[in-house]
């Protein structure tokens, strides 16, 4: 007999990718909402790429569907890249000429630097690598 | 299902999160600024300031005033009674 209560394969990756992205989303609120850090520019642009993903993931739980890493992944993806792009002009490699923030806050604003290392942008993209990493090993789990 | 119980209580487990940190980030403010309002109480109120009222109050009204002051005069003929 079938148990229909056991859970479906990847359930466990996706709902960890999920608890990633709502981590991620609570701290970045706590960031500008508690803590009243303003975000700038290209924080704005992470976030359009993050928030939803706390929905899409969360949809895709019930049931598990497969399909929500088609949905999710270029939403990851696009975070990633500007998080990549945000952490080099942080760190000086790209020059602040050519970057976005003109108005309102600075991109190279530092507000955290936890352990030496790790500044906002760089929370941001360790963020969105676990969760295309748990994607991709989802994708692999049930395809 | 068991799935719905893991997934509502992390949801509630991130917004619990969210308020006590938050509570607990505000108290440490207004406990830092609280502090510093008592440092430079010192700046205002001097050993032959005129003082009304007990010197534990939790708010000090610091009154600036110059006698030869035309617009103190004004204001202080008008208000007196509110402060005093």
């Amino acid at each position: 007999m079938t148990d229909f209560n056991k859970k479906p394969a990847g359930w466990n990756i996706l709902f960890l990718c999920w608890l990633v992205a709502g981590i991620s989303t609570t701290g970045s609120l706590f960031f500008s909402y508690v803590m009243e850090f303003a975000p700038c520019v290209l924080c704005w642009y992470q976030r359009i790429f993050l928030f939803p993903l706390v929905l899409i993931l969360a949809v895709g739980l019930f049931p598990l569907d497969k399909k929500v890493v088609k949905y999710a992944l270029p939403l990851a993806v696009a975070g990633w890249l500007t998080a990549a792009y945000h952490n080099l002009l942080y760190a000086g490699i790209i020059p602040e000429s050519i970057q976005p923030c003109s108005q309102g806050v600075s991109c190279t604003e530092e507000y955290i630097d936890l352990f030496g290392f790790l500044s906002i942008p760089m929370l941001s993209l360790l963020s969105f690598t676990t969760i295309i990493t748990l994607l991709i090993i989802l994708y692999r789990r049930i395809f | 299902m068991k799935t719905h119980v893991i997934f509502a209580v992390s949801v509630v487990v991130l917004i619990l999160a969210f308020v006590v940190g938050s509570s607990y980030y505000k108290g440490k403010q207004a406990e830092k600024i609280g502090f510093l309002a008592q440092e430079d109480a010192e700046l205002f109120v001097r050993e032959h300031s005129q003082t009304l009222g007990s010197d534990d109050a939790k708010v000090y009204l610091i009154e600036f005033m110059d006698p030869a002051c035309e617009t103190c005069a004004a204001f202080l003929t008008k208000f007196a009674s509110v402060f005093f």
